[in-house]
């Protein structure tokens, strides 16, 4: 006969464990998990912020020439930048009138909702993503696009609980965005993160004409999030005349490891 | 009375913490140090310096902050911690008995790789779309590597300040710490 002893830790510990499965999957246990949840809210941000900087601290420091020529760099991105600016306000106020004329209605800007990071995720094979404090409550769900403080495309939402929710980076894999690229045809295409580091983008057909430096921002043709958001530039084209499509590698401009606040576009 | 209160709500406190700075600090620091196990570590230390109860009540607790805030299925942690504390306590008991600085060490190697494989194992199969098998990718060997001497190295300085501990708070006795120091160093 199998005799168990009293107050056996393992039975114990057993029987909690089930109850607590029991009581989640019922959702019984839903009150105190969200009350949990957000009472380490306040101290998740903290932590986070401290990590960052500790991060930032081990960071490799760049050579002073290299930082040198980089300023160098961007004074002439941003004078070719203000050139092209002035042309677009031209054409801006140009549209206006016409649309005017033709009693269009004004686009609408989007809604967004703020949120601050509170911790990183392993979510699968080279894929982090990000955990932000606003969830269903705030009227947030799966697939609505998240951009930075710069208003670039930082992913998208993956996962909603009603305090939180978990983001996917465009660096990330599986993350797709329907994307165009900002060339003469608006070459139509997928992107898809590449080893948590840069993006690739895919079905590109053969005919289309992309060059090194085109600015690549989303289509639109995703439910959730609206056209015209960069997510990156050109930096390398994939092109093998016996292949079907091209591919396109894609440097995001943003740096996502100092991220601290972002901005989800709500409907 | 007070230690019927303390001990628990010692350890709930202590495992609460854990999670919650592996959680929101940890696992945001640069690839290298997010790899630091601070939950497995603070439930093997448990384990070996204290009781297999107490082991057990930071496996749970530890294991449900994990799954309260993340958006794995619910129960990952919970299921993984608690297998590694089972593991580890038969290990310690049937096989590393000495209860020396060698067995410590040992002891969270082995508990490390457990863990390891228990949540990938987990993840993998319980993900709709998990990639490649978690045994043939590298990164998962490379985290195992940087867990291993991160626990190996935590577990040095953790028995080096218990031994400290024990020789100079000669007047408190923490539950069994002062005799296993006592008996290790014998």
């Amino acid at each position: 006969m199998i005799r168990f002893k009293k107050n056996n830790p393992l039975l114990i510990s057993l029987a909690v464990a089930m109850l607590l499965f029991f009581l989640h999957w019922t959702g019984l246990l839903r009150g105190p998990e969200n009350f949990l949840t957000a009472s380490i809210q306040p101290v998740t941000s903290h932590l986070y912020g401290w990590s960052i900087s500790l991060g930032n601290l081990f960071r490799t420091n760049q050579e002073t020439a290299d930082f040198q020529n980089e300023i160098e760099h961007l004074r002439q991105e941003v004078a070719d930048l203000t050139v092209a600016n002035s042309k677009f306000l031209e054409i801006a106020d140009e549209n206006k009138k016409l649309r005017s004329a033709l009693n269009f209605q004004e686009a609408k800007g989007f809604k967004t909702v703020t949120a601050g990071i509170i911790a990183k995720e392993e979510a699968g094979e080279d894929r982090r993503d990000l955990v932000i404090n606003r969830g269903e409550r705030d009227g947030l769900r799966s697939g609505l696009g998240v951009v930075s403080e710069e208003g670039m495309i930082v992913g998208k939402v993956v996962e909603t609980k009603d305090r939180t929710a978990q983001i996917c980076l465009v660096t990330s894999p599986n993350c797709r965005l329907a994307a165009s690229v900002q060339n003469q045809n608006k070459t139509q295409g997928l992107t898809d993160g590449d080893l948590g580091l840069t993006i690739r983008m895919s079905y590109i057909p053969q005919l289309e004409k992309i060059a090194v430096s085109d600015l690549v921002i989303t289509s639109g043709l995703d439910g959730g999030i609206p056209r015209g958001l960069v997510i990156g530039r050109v930096t390398q084209v994939k092109n093998e005349s016996n292949e079907v499509w091209q591919e396109a590698t894609i440097e995001p401009l943003l740096n996502f490891s100092n991220l601290t606040v972002v901005s989800v576009i709500v409907p | 009375m007070l230690k019927r209160i303390g001990q628990p709500t010692f350890f709930i406190l202590l495992a609460s913490a854990a999670a919650i700075w592996q959680w929101s600090f940890i696992y945001a620091l640069p690839p290298f140090a997010s790899q630091f196990s601070l939950v497995l570590i603070v439930l093997v230390f448990t384990l070996f310096f204290f009781d297999f109860r107490w082991a057990v009540v930071v496996a749970l607790t530890s294991g449900l902050w994990l799954d309260l805030v993340g958006f794995d299925f619910f129960g990952l942690y919970i299921i993984s911690l608690f297998l590694t504390a089972v593991l580890t306590d038969r290990l310690l008991k049937g096989w590393l008995t000495n209860r020396s600085l060698y067995s410590f060490v040992l002891l969270i190697l082995i508990a490390s790789l457990a863990y390891d494989v228990l949540v990938a194992g987990l993840f993998y199969f319980s993900s709709a779309d998990p990639g490649s098998f978690f045994l043939w990718r590298g990164a998962f060997w490379a985290g195992l590597a940087y867990r291993a001497a991160w626990s190996v190295t935590a577990a040095l300085v953790m028995f080096s300040l218990a031994g400290a501990a024990a020789l100079n708070l000669s007047f408190w006795r923490i539950s069994n710490l002062y005799g296993i120091i006592i008996t290790s160093r014998a």
